[in-house]
């Protein structure tokens, strides 16, 4: 053989064995061969899943580590109270639909675990929690595989018969839904970020939850309450859920949900309420939505007040018949961002303040209303139904707050410089007369 | 051309209304730019980008009619077209060249405003290229379309007030009324009849530039929609902004020349 072919073979063996010496194969052996409560340290590369873990261990990535599973099961299994999983990428789980189970990154069937620092892809659900309960999940990010294959694939987290689990600083992108919650109570959401999903946060039939500063943005439906009671939703961003069938937060048979201090920017729908009943809105801020809240009447009993609607196209719609829903609580309103009298200085304006609109009945009528909403003729449309009083109460609010009027530096800039632009050219044309 | 090209960039720079269009434009895009200093910032660019053209969508088919509109009566009233129809051209070769001049002086100013305003979406905004160039492609056939408009209007009238009163019937026609009509059909609309009512819909520009931009920009998200909305975007978008820049424009330049003689033409 000839020596002109060393060069190639020492690449080909070089790749070769670089690639093996990547792929670790005995994960299994070593976490079988620890003593309980150990800590594995694993050195940066490939590991080979599916990995089962049966005894109470902490699995540590020490710099790049990967699982990757060999997309027939779970990547890797919890069946031992007190695991620990720390930063990892975990890949590679079974993606079909017709198995016994919903295969997912890390599947957790006992109580206790901690995860933390993850990085989950290329999986069915992210992280599934199964009848467990006291899971804290930390810093972990799960990306799916986009709106195309939404149907295609799980949850970033799939919360099925658990309770007292905690979920903070995570991130969810691509996948169907970000966080999917059921029958499971008492559980805290904060400060995680949904993207791009279908719907951020889904949640059925679990009661007693909080979700405190989470950020639901660009989904098809920001989160979706279904079926619950006792909600608390506190600090949470909902914004850019855009499309034809899109809200921020969509609350649909539940009751007693408190929706405090949440800020909703840029949705088609800011709030959606429909078949619930006894949920407070309070104190939230409902900024450039196509609709700030949309109200089905077989929604009823809400209380709605120290809400802030502001640039919204419709501030509130109530579709259907009259609904029993009261605007102010205890002498406070909301604010409408409209002028209205003061005289008494007393910060409630001194009438009453109804929102009317005519576009309750023609969004009842066909869905496709919602494509003209930001079309100029809206106002004309609105205006005319006004002189004809074809116009429907929305919101009845007895105490409207009057919201304190900042001279904008903007504003005050762009006066100026009218004023300056008119002055010259005035001036420059009497210059010419002369 | 060239000559074309020169004649019309001295006589839209002379004019006021040429600034006077930009400078409402640029003041009231200004506003909202500060504006969106207070939106969520992972899509508050995008965002403030819709809500220029939506006030756009006021404004620039007006500017853009009255301009091109103008340019070509004036070459009427000045009596220029019939010194240059009695000496080279046909009606058909000085339509055309005039139609180029118009529309490459105009939109070439129009963008010119934008690039300027990109510096302060730049300073004020976490600034996205591609989002940008998008928007700016929207309103290139925006001008082009409402720029081909005008030149119909200008050909086809035979007094400045006749002009005005065209222009803003036109105007209010395609901004407001027809929208309106709209709203009044929308409830006979249904899953059969959708597809006649979609084709309605989107040959009108300003509907399919803004639904263009809206999903382009990531505003509008045409996953998980109804069945009706499925069988209601029934094209690529992309297709249909491309049949509206065609259609459009050579539509209205064929009525131009066949309403020549309504206007001063003398071959």
């Amino acid at each position: 053989m000839s020596w002109k072919w060393a060069p190639l073979l020492l690449c080909v063996w070089l790749v070769g064995g670089y690639a093996d010496a990547q792929v670790v194969t005995d994960l299994q052996e070593r976490i079988d061969a620890a003593e309980i409560g150990a800590t594995l340290l694993l050195e940066p590369g490939v590991y080979e899943g599916n990995v089962i873990l049966t005894k109470p261990l902490t699995l540590k990535g020490k710099g790049d580590v990967t699982i990757r599973g060999d997309r027939t099961n779970n990547v890797v299994e919890i069946q031992s109270e007190g695991v620990q999983l720390e930063n990892l990428t975990i890949e590679g789980s079974g993606m079909s639909r017709s198995s016994q189970e919903e295969y997912s990154g890390v599947r957790v069937m006992a109580n206790g675990a901690l995860l933390k620092d993850l990085l989950i892809q290329d999986s069915f659900h992210g992280i599934f929690l199964n009848r467990i309960q006291d899971t804290e999940i930390d810093r972990v990010t799960v990306i799916g595989q986009g709106a195309g294959k939404l149907g295609n694939q799980g949850n970033g987290i799939h919360i099925a018969r658990s309770s007292h689990n905690i979920i903070t600083n995570s991130y969810f992108e691509k996948t169907r839904d970000g966080v999917y919650v059921e029958y499971s109570h008492n559980n805290v959401v904060t400060n995680n970020t949904m993207t791009k999903t279908r719907y951020g946060l889904h949640y059925m039939y679990s009661n007693y939850n909080e979700f405190k500063d989470n950020h639901f943005v660009g989904n098809v439906g920001g989160a979706a309450i279904m079926h619950s009671d006792h909600i608390l939703l506190e600090h949470n961003q909902f914004s850019f859920n855009q499309g034809s069938r899109s809200f921020g937060l969509l609350i649909q048979t539940s009751r007693d949900v408190h929706v405090l201090n949440n800020e909703f920017h840029l949705n088609q729908r800011g709030l959606y309420l429909e078949q619930s009943t006894s949920n407070t809105i309070e104190s939230n801020e409902f900024f450039q939505n196509e609709i700030g809240i949309e109200l089905w009447t077989s929604s009823t009993a809400h209380v709605f007040f120290k809400n802030k609607f502001q640039n919204n196209r419709i501030q509130a719609l109530t579709v259907g018949a009259e609904s029993n829903n009261e605007w102010f609580k205890n002498g406070v309103g909301n604010y409408w961002d409209t002028p209205m009298l003061d005289l008494d200085q007393d910060g409630i304006g001194d009438e009453p303040f109804q929102y009317t609109s005519a576009l309750s009945a023609l969004i009842e009528a066909n869905e496709l209303s919602y494509l003209f909403l930001s079309s100029p003729a809206i106002v004309i449309y609105e205006k005319m139904n006004e002189l004809l009083t074809a116009n429907k109460i929305m919101a009845d609010d007895r105490y409207p707050l009057l919201a304190e009027r900042k001279g904008s530096f903007a504003i005050i800039a762009g006066w100026i410089f009218v004023a300056a632009l008119a002055v010259f050219i005035f001036r420059t044309r009497a210059v010419r007369k002369q | 051309m060239i000559m074309y090209l020169w004649k019309e960039s001295l006589e839209q720079t002379r004019g006021k209304g040429l600034w006077l269009g930009i400078g409402v434009l640029m003041l009231a895009s200004l506003f909202l730019i500060a504006e969106a200093r207070f939106f969520p910032s992972d899509l508050g660019f995008e965002a403030m980008l819709l809500s220029v053209f939506d006030m756009n969508m006021y404004l620039l088919p007006l500017f853009s009619l009255f301009l091109s509109s103008f340019s070509v009566f004036q070459e009427k009233e000045l009596k220029t077209s019939m010194i240059l129809l009695t000496k080279r051209e046909s009606t058909l070769s000085f339509l055309w060249k005039k139609s180029v001049a118009i529309q490459v002086i105009l939109i070439s100013l129009f963008l010119g405003m934008y690039l300027l305003l990109a510096i302060f979406m730049k300073f004020f905004l976490a600034f996205h290229v591609v989002s940008f160039l998008r928007f700016l492609f929207v309103i290139v056939v925006f001008l082009l379309i409402f720029n081909q408009l005008g030149i119909f209007l200008g050909v086809a009238c035979n007094s400045k007030m006749q002009l005005v009163g065209a222009n803003i019937l036109v105007w209010f026609s395609i901004v407001f009324l027809f929208d309106l009509m709209f709203l009044y059909f929308l409830p006979i609309v249904t899953f059969d009849n959708i597809r006649f009512f979609s084709w309605i819909y989107f040959l009108d520009p300003i509907h399919t530039m803004r639904f263009y931009l809206e999903t382009g920009l990531g505003l509008f998200s045409l996953t998980h929609m109804s069945r009706m909305m499925e069988k209601f975007v029934f094209m690529d978008l992309g297709i249909l902004m491309a049949m509206n820049a065609i259609f459009w424009p050579a539509l209205l330049f064929g009525l131009a020349s066949l309403f020549r003689n309504g206007g001063m033409f003398d071959d």
